[in-house]
């Protein structure tokens, strides 16, 4: 029994009176204690799927078409409001790209840290700031009793991102949503980062989907990946199998692309032709169809996910039929 | 080609005592050389004072001290009006593309600008040259007529890429020029720049935070921390042999996409402010090698056989 399981997800954005698919046939799970990560890049759907697990998004701008997004079984676009702010920060929780924006500028560290506990847990508050000393102590904070009584506008990025995983595990969630928690770090900041991560993951045994657009970095963290393209889950799998051995062409495109230390300086960097489609724009048939190298004529209509050895992948060139 | 000595740059900002105002050494004592055709990479993480560097060696800040100069020339103290015609040979890329271009403007005014600043040329001679730039920069030339708001961000960094180019220029800062950018589109920007570079004699200081990108693209590398270079050598022995402590933990910490199980060296504490910086070496308050004698003397700068390095036990 999987702790996540999206099956079949359809979602729309309604804009100037129009509606506009958003997501379209997401399929994704997610396993109990397993870090899975989603890449692609920007404005191909990483975030808007990570907010629309809880019903984050805001209502006048989402519709949720068709699918169901099970949590524990639960579905959760059949709960209402209240039952999903039981779910949401307690079992669910979130860790931020920007810690400044992210945290409340005008509240003290210690009022926010424990708000959470306090609607979750108990009413308790000389516990829950037990609690939050403890979880402050573990993710490398020192001068606790100062740092409690400070803002964030006092504070470092790397500390503030500190600060919200340790408030994201105050109520000790089962699944651990990170979107692109250190894209706005340092590189030395962010391995302390990643590295705390890991070891309050293996600690609790709890599952992280991690979003982010740099691939080297979910590669060594992440036992599983998808990667998205405009709106769609293109292709998912074992990391090993996904960066080693790619199926869809945007991903071999997308890895090649990659500029890294050890590759050969005469050798060039692989380009994607033409430009990502933008929202209500997608193309009829598959969605990387115009810029796809391999296209054929198949193509037009939309691949459905078709399962090979480890990995699930959306693209013709894996069809039965086709081979 | 540009060499620049003692560079200093200060800045200062309001302190929260009265009268009192903050004096920030953004970039200290830097000596830096950039040989012809060659691009130097200038890596270090934000705040470093890297962008501020590349700005004063193009003559954008004020300096506090030091000389730059350009094929042997000093240029330091030239007024505008005397560095009026160095500015075509010594140009800059900014990081965002979507600030850096003037809304108002089509196309063809963005990269006629500077053409018309420079040379005196007719406009059939200008439309030439321009077309011929956004030719390198693999853009058609009927997009001249259009708006930048019409463009994604990667088309916008061609064009404002091409605005520099038409310019025919020797030494170009490129700062943070594909951060904006996904990695589709960086691919592009950083094959084309590296075709046109092979083509004509340009030397580019490349800035940027990502060690990965700088050490595909770089001929040599340049470590910045806390506003002074810490290490600069060649590629090759940067990447294999890196001597800076510093340097070594930068390595050790980035994620690679071809080498997943490595060990990361993770530094502890977190970087000091640049208005407080501390005392003797500037690494001393994470370096994991350091002595006493870190925190009380700045190391000199070392020359091993064209490494460069400035730390005490090296």
């Amino acid at each position: 029994m999987s702790l996540l399981d999206i099956k079949n997800f359809y979602l729309n954005f309604s804009l100037k009176e129009k509606e506009v698919p958003v997501l379209l046939d997401i399929n994704l799970k997610i396993e109990k204690g397993e870090i899975h990560a989603i890449v692609g890049e920007s404005g191909c759907g990483k975030s808007v799927t990570s907010l629309a697990i809880t019903k984050l998004l805001p209502e006048n701008l989402a519709i949720y078409k068709s699918g169901k997004i099970l949590f524990n079984q639960k579905n959760i676009l059949e709960l209402d409001d209240k039952q999903i702010r039981e779910i949401r920060g307690k079992e669910i929780a979130y860790i931020f790209q920007d810690p400044f924006t992210s945290l409340n500028p005008i509240k003290k560290i210690k009022d926010q840290i424990i708000e959470s506990y306090l609607i979750h847990i108990s009413q308790n508050k000389k516990e829950a700031l037990e609690k939050a000393e403890y979880l402050l102590k573990k993710v490398g904070i020192t001068e606790l009793k100062e740092r409690l009584e400070s803002y964030p506008a006092q504070m470092s990025g790397g500390m503030l991102q500190r600060i919200s995983i340790a408030m994201a595990l105050m109520c000790e969630p089962s699944l651990l949503i990170a979107d692109e928690p250190t894209s706005a770090l340092d590189v030395t900041i962010q391995a302390q980062l990643v590295d705390l991560l890991l070891k309050i993951q293996a600690e609790q045994k709890m599952s992280i989907l991690f979003i982010s657009h740099d691939i080297g970095l979910v590669g060594s963290i992440s036992q599983k990946i998808s990667v998205m393209y405009a709106g769609e889950i293109i292709e998912t799998g074992p990391t090993r199998e996904i960066l080693t051995k790619p199926l869809h062409p945007y991903t071999q495109s997308l890895i090649t692309s990659i500029p890294s230390l050890h590759k050969d300086p005469n050798q060039k960097l692989t380009t994607i032709f033409g430009i990502v489609p933008s929202l209500g724009e997608y193309p009829s048939g598959c969605h990387f169809f115009t810029r796809c190298k391999e296209v054929f004529e198949k193509c037009n209509q939309k691949p459905r996910l078709f399962e090979t050895n480890a990995s699930h992948v959306k693209c013709f060139l894996y069809a039965e039929e086709c081979k | 080609m540009i060499e620049v000595q003692n560079l200093s740059v200060h800045f200062t900002t309001k302190s929260s005592k009265l009268f009192h105002k903050n004096l920030i050494r953004a970039v200290e004592n830097v000596n830096l050389k950039i040989p012809e055709n060659t691009i130097v990479g200038l890596v270090g993480e934000s705040g470093c004072g890297k962008s501020t560097l590349g700005r004063a060696i193009v003559k954008l800040l004020p300096l506090a001290s030091g000389e730059i100069f350009y094929k042997g020339q000093e240029i330091t103290h030239f007024k505008d009006s005397e560095f009026l015609k160095y500015r075509k040979d010594l140009q800059i890329i900014f990081q965002d593309p979507y600030s850096s271009l003037n809304p108002r403007f089509t196309i063809y005014e963005i990269l006629t600008e500077g053409l018309f600043t420079h040379f005196r040329l007719t406009s059939t001679e200008a439309r030439k040259k321009v077309i011929s730039a956004l030719e390198q920069m693999n853009l058609k030339p009927d997009i001249l007529e259009r708006y930048p708001h019409e463009f994604s961000g990667g088309q916008r960094q061609r064009i404002a890429i091409a605005r520099v180019l038409v310019l025919e220029p020797k030494f170009v800062v490129c700062d943070e020029i594909t951060s904006a950018l996904d990695v589709s589109n960086q691919a592009q920007v950083i094959n084309l720049l590296k075709d046109y570079k092979d083509k004509s004699n340009l030397s580019l200081l490349f800035i940027s935070h990502d060690l990965n990108l700088v050490s595909y693209l770089s001929d040599e590398i340049a470590v910045m921390y806390l506003g002074k270079i810490v290490e600069h050598a060649k590629r090759e022995d940067i990447i294999k042999n890196p001597l800076h402590p510093y340097t070594k933990a930068l390595y050790s910490n980035i994620f690679e996409i071809n080498n997943f199980q490595k060990k990361r060296e993770v530094l502890q504490g977190e970087i000091p402010g640049v208005i407080q910086k501390p005392s003797g070496c500037y690494f001393h308050t994470r370096c994991p090698i350091a002595k006493p004698i870190c925190s009380q003397q700045a190391p000199p700068e070392k020359n091993l056989n064209g490494h460069k390095v400035a730390c005490h036990f090296v």
